[in-house]
């Protein structure tokens, strides 16, 4: 394959600011975004910490910090761990090479994503020491609350930060997406038709148009919020005379934030494609029901919206109405996931960090998914809205798509990126304890959400029907005192085996098809140097004659005749 | 886990919960059995070559689709109904329904404010807006075996009313009203909970439901006692 004559062909004298600061490489913005969401993930892990420790041992925190710690873990693991690691990291990282194009379309407009993220990341944490301390009204923002300093403290420059914030990420993957989507529509190599495309690619191109046409309503709803804790209108403020609508905002906001979670969950899901046919050796078990059911979801998502309102105030009819697009959407992914199961069927699983990662994903979605149908559920909601039901829900879905799907991709393409390995046994055991301590803190929360145990609660000891569960509480703290430590030591082997990891020279280490594991690794700028890839088939042409044969790659690399990759 | 279901009605939403749970267990430890079962058989080290087909066995495990639909819609239609009992009726002609068979209903009116529960009676003409209207904080009293409507509204920001004994939630919401009802069934003292987020005291927003005998609510509504703990002792409760 010739990886190190692509390498060396086109050195250009390049300042370490211009190559690893504000480069223009799709990789290096890729592994920027990475890092900056595995820092900002301890950041958001210290957060549950403190206020884990409270609940075991109410007083630990005060109330307005225990809330404010509530609301930024919240915010962070969505728009500053799940995004930046999964659309802003594995998306520049592997469109771009797994369609086979030298960069994004617009690479500029990318290495300017990542800094406006990189601003709204500052600001987030500097939103922490202003006068009346952090945002303390829970991560969805919800007016009256937010929108009014005498009975929140914090919801004036905590409050206007955080928006401040939530807007620079927005804008930071807005700028993202259209990128994303032009490069996957205009830049795939020749003969990558859109049937050809790994499944990966269309993961992240449906969740970032899901992203593009979510985000503007709640754009419009968070400049009023503005103006209604800065110059005292009602948009969302209620007060005697002069009736906003506090409801409004909810409708803004989950018009948004539904859509959102799978504008996250697409991508970890595109990611459990890739790892299960690459380590069981299988073709995925149906392409097409896979790509079209993830895409009936997609347009589903915006019809759901309101079952987080079932007991808000919305007119009760409606509600009947989202609460059967929401338990109806359980169909398409339900079959999302019989696809991604059965792809493992027949096949020869070899059981690395990755696949294991990807195995406990696809498991703990399963209880996600059927965890989300007595929240759907409009008259089961009556009980489980706002109860740790809740909690226990979407970590079994948003801790799953932002830690065990992202820890599968990290183990599954850190060779490409980084051209080094990180040790197999410790990514074996960081798999089963990290699912274990997970399971550990999230499981029982089902238990206390069945007790009828609200969730933003300080201490449990208050109410006397809930002083029974403390031990609940304890147990859970312990658990994420235990997983937090198995992160601790990962972060550390982490960038540990960036710098000093055992060399992988060999381009595809998991004998896997996909365009990206033709590049060199790490591959060089512009990725294929004077080669050019060709793509043949389709993604996944695994077990070909179950003997000698195991796989054949999607395309290969043609040597470009007279033309320089500079072009 | 469940606390104990006081409410008529509760066993409807008490239904609901346990087909959603039920069922998801079911389809779940299917889909467990099924995904650990072909990692063991399909491991490398048993099976050095991926087979060229899926066998036809496992093939059928697309099935869990169509129980996944089955399972969608008697979900739905359960859920539907409770919802439509509860929420969708009019609260008037709940109110006449009740009357109709011979029931009893009282109404009592709830503000939500940082952080506690004002509970507004009508006194003993039963009606709201005369002098012998009087308020209680934190503390419900209410007979039992009488339909209880609570008209709620919010002093501030958003609150919501749970009483999880009879299975009832429902956010107070400052400018509207809200309504939340129920028939108690049995004597005693219930927890009423703040399940939406209203600041930084919102865990001790607290409230207790007392539910009482017809005589000894009459008793107390002709001279009522404020206190919960007087209450308690006067009318000698059992917790």
């Amino acid at each position: 394959m010739g990886g190190s004559n692509m390498s060396g062909e086109h050195h250009r004298e390049e300042s370490f600011i211009k190559r690893y600061i504000f480069s223009t490489d799709h990789k290096v913005i890729g592994k920027q975004y990475l890092i900056t969401g595995i820092v900002m993930a301890i950041f958001g892990g210290v957060l549950a910490l403190f206020f884990r420790i409270n609940l075991a041992n109410p007083g630990f925190l005060s109330h307005e910090q225990y809330n404010a710690f509530v609301t930024l873990h919240g915010a962070i693991m969505f728009f500053w761990v799940a995004m930046p690691i999964l659309l802003g990291g594995f998306g520049n990282v592997l469109i771009p090479l797994m369609i086979g194009a030298r960069d994004m379309a617009f690479p500029t407009l990318n290495m300017m994503s990542y800094w406006t993220f990189f601003l709204s990341a500052v600001i987030l944490i500097l939103s922490m020491f202003v006068p009346g301390g952090a945002f303390s009204g829970g991560w969805t923002v919800y007016p009256p609350l937010s929108a009014n300093p005498e009975v929140l403290i914090g919801a004036k420059w905590g409050a206007n930060l955080f928006l401040l914030a939530l807007a620079f990420e927005f804008a930071s993957m807005l700028m993202g997406g259209v990128n994303f989507v032009t490069t996957v529509l205009t830049m795939r190599v020749r003969g990558l038709t859109f049937m050809r495309l790994p499944i990966f690619i269309w993961m992240e191109v449906i969740a970032s148009l899901v992203f593009l046409f979510s985000v503007a309503p709640l754009i419009a709803g968070a400049l009023m919020l503005l103006l209604d804790i800065n110059l005292g209108t009602h948009f969302f403020r209620v007060e005697a005379g002069k009736a906003g609508d506090p409801i409004l905002w909810q409708h803004l906001f989950w018009f948004f934030g539904h859509p959102e979670v799978y504008v996250i969950l697409f991508p970890a899901l595109g990611i459990l494609a890739e790892v299960f046919t690459t380590y069981a050796r299988r073709p995925i078990f149906s392409y097409k029901t896979f790509v079209y059911a993830n895409i009936v979801a997609a347009i589903l998502s915006f019809l759901v919206w309101a079952h987080h309102q079932f007991v808000a105030g919305i007119n009760t009819i409606s509600a009947l109405g989202f609460s059967i697009t929401t338990v109806l959407i359980s169909v398409p992914f339900s079959m999302s996931l019989v696809v991604l199961g059965l792809t493992l069927a027949g096949g020869s699983i070899r059981f690395t960090p990755a696949f294991l990662f990807g195995l406990f994903a696809f498991l703990m979605f399963i209880i996600g998914g059927l965890t989300g149908l007595p929240l759907g559920a409009v008259a089961s909601d009556i009980y489980f809205h706002d109860t740790y039901f809740v909690v226990a829900h979407f970590h079994y879905t948003v801790f799953t798509i932002a830690v065990l799907s992202s820890l599968a991709g990290i183990y599954h393409w850190f060779p490409k990126m980084f051209g080094r390995r990180i040790n197999y046994t410790f990514g074996k055991w960081h798999a089963i304890l990290t699912l274990v301590f997970y399971n550990g803190f999230a499981f029982p929360a089902f238990f206390l959400g069945l007790a009828g145990h609200p969730r933003r609660y300080y201490s449990a000891l208050e109410l006397g029907y809930l002083q029974k569960y403390q031990w609940i509480h304890e147990l859970m703290t312990i658990s994420t005192v235990l997983l937090l430590a198995t992160q601790v030591v990962f972060i550390f082997v982490f960038f540990y085996s960036i710098f000093a990891g055992e060399k992988e020279t060999e381009p595809n280490p998991w004998e896997s098809t996909t365009l990206e594991w033709l590049a060199p690794s790490p591959p060089p700028h512009l990725n294929w140097g004077n080669f050019a890839p060709l793509v043949e088939r389709g993604p996944y042409e695994y077990a070909k004659n179950g003997k000698d044969i195991d796989f054949i790659p999607q395309g290969r690399l043609v040597k470009l005749k007279g033309e320089t990759a500079e072009k | 886990m469940l606390p104990v279901n006081i409410s008529a009605d509760g066993h409807l939403i008490d239904l609901v919960l346990k087909i959603s749970i039920g069922g998801g267990i079911v389809i779940g430890i299917v889909s467990f059995a099924i995904v650990l079962y072909m990692i063991f058989k399909f491991r490398r080290s048993k099976n050095p070559f991926p087979l060229q087909d899926v066998p036809p066995l496992l093939k059928k495990v697309i099935y869990i689709d169509f129980a996944m639909i089955i399972f969608d819609l008697v979900l739905l239609v359960t859920s539907s109904y409770a919802w439509a009992y509860f929420y969708i009726r009019p609260i008037d002609k709940i109110k006449k329904e009740a009357l109709q068979k011979g029931e009893k209903y009282v109404e009592v009116n709830v503000i939500g404010r940082q952080f506690f529960w004002t509970f507004i009676y009508p006194g003993e003409d039963g009606k709201f807006g005369t002098s012998d209207d009087f308020k209680l904080a934190n503390v419900l009293v209410v007979p039992k075996n009488y339909y209880v409507f609570l008209k709620m509204t919010s002093g501030d920001t958003l609150h919501s009313l749970f009483i999880p004994n009879v299975r009832m939630k429902y956010d107070t919401i400052p400018g509207r009203t809200t309504y939340v009802w129920f028939k108690p069934t049995a004597e005693g003292q219930y927890d009423i909970a703040c399940a939406e987020l209203c600041g930084s005291m919102h865990y001790s927003m607290k409230g207790i439901m007392i539910v009482m005998e017809e005589e000894k609510y009459k008793e107390w509504i002709k001279n009522p006692i404020y206190n919960s703990e007087d209450i308690i002792s006067m009318y000698e409760f059992k917790r």
